[in-house]
């Protein structure tokens, strides 16, 4: 276990070098800072932000959008995967999601622009681009689980009972894996949200303001913010899981 | 109490799978009904347990189904046997009887496992707990021990015969083993679609416990129930 995880150390570490390496060569043959900054010019740009207030306070807003963005998403879908296996509405909501999945990101952006506050833009569009794919995986995995369903029907248990001992445990490796994989997705949609709607603070605020600025090593420096907080928070979902395991004394996920 | 099916009507593509399909199987009794696969017998109990539509009646009490594939949430083996007592008992009544029919599956040392990572046996051993702790005039099982070994078959065998002496009840069970029939079935039924009819019944008189399926007789039942299949 140890060793797996040093492994996988090495190579992430093994990959960032590389990737910077390919970067370093790629920008001193296309010799234009402007299209392509150098490695070392970004990295000075992000020691700069990393030493002003207004970074942390931008990295936190758009984490805190990502965060709750998700928890709606999470929610929502939580309850609606059961709703309509208890009740079996499945067709109905099915229409409106698969709407919902099909409906292009911009759009959703444009029309929020049009209602919402631009602080809370980057929440509603991200709730609405994660719901559908947590909603999916979630009825999936109780779709799966008919037969207990089917099983519960036929003992007669009850809607309450069937929610604890059946749908949550179907749902808890769901759970993780929308967690690890929808997080880091939020923070993305989030920033490209923030770019158009311009909130107070924020990482696609910033990046907006870098670019009218043609400040690209600035930009960049953003980009590989949102990259580190994608990573860590993916990161810190994998921790915990393993931590919730080990506790439990599973061993499926 | 008996099970009684009334000019069961079940049809699931042109042609119909059961048509006016009478039959009383008598209360208290082992039935093993036998017929080759897709001849409609686990329809014959999803009808009694009403999971597929049908039309016609179906007079019985309340149903346990032993399905199967064992069917158990990926939660420990003690709350899947809870689960099925949830509203019924009161809290002190239903720890009682989750350990009794644990101990008599003899899988209470497990009790704390999550049911899925157990081996198919045990897992059945579970279901099989399940469904006897769960307070029934009717028990239903649909090839439950089909893709167990022999030696666990034979050591599920025992366990179902100990959960019946201390819980009596009847049981309609689906089979296409002849030597599964002959060792757990006080009446043996054969059945042929489409439509669904029993072509022959056979009933054993020898009490499960000293029964020979290596006897003179039952060596006979058998080809004669080998032969119709």
């Amino acid at each position: 276990m140890k060793k797996s995880l040093t492994q996988n150390l090495i190579f992430v570490v093994a990959m960032v070098v590389s990737l910077f390496v390919i970067w370093l060569i790629a920008s001193l043959l296309v010799n234009n800072t402007f299209l392509l900054p150098t490695p070392t010019m970004v990295l000075a740009e992000l020691g700069t932000l990393l030493g002003k207030g207004s970074f942390y306070s931008s990295v936190f807003a758009t984490l805190w959008r990502a965060v709750v963005a998700f928890a709606i998403s999470l929610v929502v879908a939580f309850v609606l995967a059961v709703v309509i296996n208890l009740f079996n509405v499945r067709k109905p909501v099915s229409v409106v999601v698969t709407l919902m999945r099909a409906m292009p990101t911009i759009s959703i952006i444009f029309l929020c622009l049009v209602v919402f506050h631009s602080n809370t833009i980057s929440i509603i569009v991200a709730s609405l681009v994660a719901f559908p794919v947590i909603y999916e995986a979630f009825d999936s995995a109780i779709n799966n689980g008919q037969q207990l369903n089917q099983m519960c029907d036929v003992f007669e248990v009850g809607k309450m009972a069937r929610i604890r001992y059946v749908f949550l445990p179907l749902l808890s490796k769901p759970i993780y894996q929308q967690s690890r994989a929808t997080l880091p997705l939020c923070i993305k949609i989030a920033v490209a949200g923030e770019a158009l709607a311009l909130p107070m603070e924020g990482i696609g605020r910033d990046m907006f303001i870098a670019k009218n600025a043609y400040d690209m090593a600035m930009l960049f420096a953003w980009t590989i913010v949102a990259l580190v907080i994608c990573y860590l928070l993916e990161a810190s979902v994998w921790g915990i899981g393993k931590i919730i395991s080990k506790v439990k004394g599973g061993n499926e996920q | 109490m008996s099970v009684k099916f009334e000019n069961i009507f079940v049809q699931f593509d042109t042609t119909p799978l059961y048509n006016d399909f009478s039959y009383n199987f008598e209360q208290g009794k082992v039935h093993v009904i036998l017929g080759t696969s897709g001849c409609g017998k686990t329809t014959l109990l999803n009808v009694l347990a009403g999971i597929v539509p049908f039309k016609g009646k179906v007079i019985s009490g309340k149903i346990s189904y032993v399905f199967q594939e064992p069917r158990l949430s990926p939660i420990s083996v003690w709350d899947n046997v809870g689960l099925v007592l949830a509203s019924k008992t009161n809290k002190e009544q239903r720890k009682q009887i989750i350990q009794e029919y644990l101990t008599l599956a003899e899988i209470a040392p497990k009790a704390k496992q999550r049911a899925t990572t157990l081996s198919g046996g045990e897992q059945q051993r579970v279901a099989l707990a399940r469904a006897f702790a769960y307070e029934s005039d009717v028990l239903v099982m649909d090839e439950p021990f089909k893709s167990l070994d022999l030696g666990i078959k034979r050591r599920l065998y025992d366990t179902f015969d100990n959960f019946l002496s201390k819980s009596k009840r009847t049981v309609l069970f689906v089979t296409h083993s002849v030597e599964e029939a002959l060792a757990l079935g006080d009446c043996v039924y054969l059945m042929s679609g489409k439509p669904v009819t029993i072509t022959k019944v056979a009933d054993i008189e020898t009490d499960r416990k000293h029964r020979d399926l290596y006897s003179q007789q039952m060596v006979a039942l058998r080809k004669t129930l080998e032969e119709s299949l």
